[in-house]
C-alpha cells in the first residue's frame, strides 16, 4: 500500500529534522554545531535547486519537472487569489477532524479491549487483525459513494486509518503495564480509581503519544488520497487537478505545501510529547550512575 | 555511599501477628478444566510481633508466592492467612517492598513516597510533609526530585523502603528486595535496611534464596523445598541484635546456623 509506505518515509523524515529526546541533552553542542548544521544543509538546498532549475530549463523540459522559479511564481499567485488558503484549510480540516475522532476512538476502544474478558477480546483479535491489514485507503472510493464528496468521506477515511494505530498502541499500553507497579499499589489497597489515576493513565499516555505521531503523517496522507479519488478541493486535489491539466508546476507546488505541513504537524507534535512526557525523556537521556 | 542514622526515636512500636494455616497455592491452568500448578502447599507458621522471619529456599520454589497470597495479592487455593494487630479497629497495613523496586517511573522519588501516604488515607499536605521527612531520614534528601530512572539500584531500594515506612504498615513483606544488586551495594542497602527495620520493630517476612543473607537478617529461618513448596524446617538464629548485616557473619552461632540450613537445603 503505497500510501501507508509513504507516510512512513515521511515520518523518517521528519523524525530526523527534529529528534524527540535529544535536544535537551545536546543543548550545549547545539550551540556550537548548529551554525555549521544550518550552513550545510542552506547549502544542500542551493545545490538541489541550482540542479532542479538546469533539470528543468535544459535537461528535460519545465513541462516534465517544473523549476524553482515556476514553483515559486505559483505560489505567488495561489496566495493571492486565495486558492492556498482554501485548499489548504480544507485538507487540514479533513486531517484535523479525522485525527480527532480516530484518536477518541482508538482510545475507546482500546481501553475496552484490554479491559474485555478474555474470551471477547481473543474472538474479536482476528477480526480486527483482518481489518487492520486491509489496505484502508483503498476503502477511499468506498467511503466517497456512502458519503459524498465532501468533508465526511475524507474524515471516514483518515478515521479508519487513524483509529486502529491508536487502539494497537492504547491496548498494548494497557497490557504491557507493569505487574509489579500494579500489585504495589494493589498491597497498599488502591481502589479501582486510584489505579487508573496513578497507574494506567500514566502508563498509556506515551503510547497514545507515540501513536499521534505515527498518525500525525497517516491523516494526512489520508486526506490527501480521499481527495484524489472524489473531491472538488483540497491539496490532493489540487495535485490530480492539476496533472490532469499537464500543469506540473501546479502539482510540484502542491506536493511542497503538504511536505511543508507535515513537518509542521510533526513539529507540535514532538512539542506536546516532551512536555507531557518529561519523566521519559529524563529516562533516556541522562542516566546519573552513583552509589 | 553515606548511610544516613535512621531516627531510632520516631520508632512505631511493635508490629501485628501474622498467622498462617494450612496455606495452599495453585496457579490456574492453561483452561479452566486442567489442574492447576500448585506453588504452595500446606504450609503453617506464624510470626510474632516485631520478629523478623526470613523464608528461605531455591528460586522457583514458592517463596514469593507464599508472600504474595499473605499480602492479599493472590487467594489461597486452600488454608488461610491472618494478620492481627494491637489495634482491631482497622484493617492491619501492609508494607510490601518487591524485587523490582516497583517504584512508578513517571512519579519522582518524594512523589512515590507521597503516594502511599496519600493510599493510608492521609491529606495532600500531611503526605508532603511525611514524605520528605522520611527521605531526609534515609538519607535520601538530595534525591527528593530525581525520577527513579535517574537513580541507582541501591537509591532506588531505599526510596521502595521509605515508600513502606511512609505507608506506615504493621507489617513488612520484602520480596528479595536485594537480588537486582551487586555484591557491594547489597551489603550496604543490606545494612541500611537492617537498622532500620530493628529500629522500627515491625513484623517482617522476608523471602529470599541467599542463605547468608537469611541468617544475617532473621530472627528465625523457614526453609522451603523445592516446588511444590513445602516447609521443611525452622531455625531460631542465635544471634543477637541489633546486628551488622556483614559483620555478623563471622561468629560461630552464624556459621553454625549456615550449615544447618545449608543441610536441610542439600
Amino acid at each position: 500500500m503505497s500510501g501507508e509506505t509513504a507516510a512512513k518515509t515521511q515520518l523518517e523524515i521528519a523524525s530526523e529534522e527534529a529528534p524527540p529526546s535529544a535536544r535537551a541533552s545536546a543543548a550545549g553542542s547545539w550551540m556550537t554545531h548548529g551554525a555549521g548544521f544550518a550552513a550545510l544543509r542552506l547549502l544542500l538546498l542551493g545545490l538541489v535547486l541550482a540542479v532542479w532549475q538546469l533539470t528543468g530549463d535544459v535537461l528535460v523540459g519545465v513541462q516534465w519537472v517544473s523549476s524553482p522559479v515556476l514553483v515559486a511564481k505559483r505560489f505567488g499567485v495561489i496566495v493571492s487569489d486565495g486558492s492556498l488558503a482554501d485548499n489548504t484549510i480544507a485538507t487540514l480540516e479533513e486531517t484535523f477532524l479525522g485525527l480527532v475522532l480516530g484518536i477518541i476512538g482508538g482510545v475507546v476502544a482500546g481501553v475496552l479491549i484490554a479491559r474485555a474478558p478474555r474470551v471477547l477480546s481473543d474472538t474479536l483479535d482476528p477480526y480486527i487483525m483482518g481489518v487492520y491489514s486491509l489496505p484502508r485507503v483503498a476503502l477511499a472510493p468506498f467511503f466517497i459513494l456512502w458519503f459524498g464528496i465532501g468533508l465526511e468521506s475524507k474524515v471516514a477515511l483518515v478515521v479508519s486509518v487513524v483509529a486502529f494505530v491508536v487502539l494497537f498502541n492504547v491496548r498494548q499500553g494497557i497490557e504491557g503495564v507493569d505487574r509489579d507497579l500494579i500489585d504495589a499499589l494493589r498491597s497498599m489497597r488502591a481502589g479501582r480509581w486510584q489505579m487508573t489515576r496513578y497507574v494506567t493513565i500514566p502508563a498509556v499516555v506515551p503510547w497514545i503519544i507515540s501513536a499521534v505521531k505515527i498518525s500525525v503523517g497517516l491523516a494526512l496522507v489520508s486526506a490527501v488520497v480521499g481527495e484524489m479519488v472524489g473531491s472538488i478541493k483540497g491539496l490532493g486535489w489540487y495535485v490530480t487537478q492539476s496533472l490532469n491539466q499537464f500543469d506540473m508546476t501546479g502539482g510540484v507546488t502542491s506536493l511542497l505545501i503538504m511536505a511543508a505541513l507535515a513537518l509542521l504537524l510533526y513539529a507540535i507534535v514532538g512539542r506536546i510529547e516532551r512536555s507531557v512526557c518529561r519523566w521519559q525523556t529524563v529516562q533516556s537521556s541522562s542516566r546519573t550512575v552513583q552509589l | 555511599m553515606k548511610t544516613a542514622t535512621p531516627d531510632v526515636s520516631r520508632a512505631s512500636g511493635r508490629g501485628a501477628s501474622i498467622e498462617v494455616s494450612h496455606l495452599s497455592v495453585s496457579y490456574a491452568g492453561a483452561d479452566a478444566t486442567a489442574a492447576g500448578t500448585l506453588a504452595v502447599d500446606d504450609i503453617s507458621f506464624t510470626v510474632g510481633p516485631g520478629e523478623i522471619v526470613v523464608v528461605v529456599g531455591p528460586s522457583g520454589c514458592g517463596k514469593s508466592t507464599l508472600l504474595k497470597a499473605v499480602a492479599g495479592l493472590l487467594t489461597p487455593s486452600r488454608g488461610a492467612v491472618r494478620v492481627g494487630g494491637a489495634d482491631a479497629s482497622r484493617e492491619p497495613r501492609i508494607g510490601f517492598v518487591f524485587q523490582s523496586d516497583a517504584l512508578l517511573p513517571w512519579r519522582t522519588a518524594v512523589q512515590n513516597v507521597e503516594l502511599a501516604v496519600r493510599l493510608a488515607g492521609e491529606n495532600a499536605s500531611v503526605a508532603r510533609e511525611r514524605a520528605r521527612r522520611l527521605m531526609t531520614d534515609l538519607g535520601l534528601g538530595d534525591s527528593c526530585d530525581k525520577f527513579p530512572a535517574q537513580l541507582s539500584g541501591g537509591m532506588r531500594k531505599r526510596v521502595s523502603l521509605a515508600r513502606a515506612l511512609a505507608y506506615e504498615p504493621a507489617v513488612f513483606l520484602m520480596d528479595e528486595p536485594f537480588a537486582a544488586l551487586d555484591a557491594h551495594t547489597r551489603i550496604h542497602v543490606g545494612n541500611f535496611f537492617l537498622r532500620i527495620l530493628e529500629s522500627y520493630q515491625q513484623s517482617v517476612i522476608f523471602v529470599t534464596h541467599d542463605i547468608d543473607e537469611a541468617v544475617a537478617l532473621g530472627d528465625r529461618i523457614l526453609v522451603m523445598s523445592r516446588r511444590p513448596g513445602r516447609l521443611l524446617g525452622s531455625f531460631d538464629v542465635p544471634l543477637p541484635r541489633p546486628r551488622d548485616y556483614y559483620a555478623s557473619r563471622f561468629s560461630d552461632g552464624f556459621r553454625e546456623t549456615q550449615k544447618k540450613v545449608w543441610e536441610l537445603l542439600g
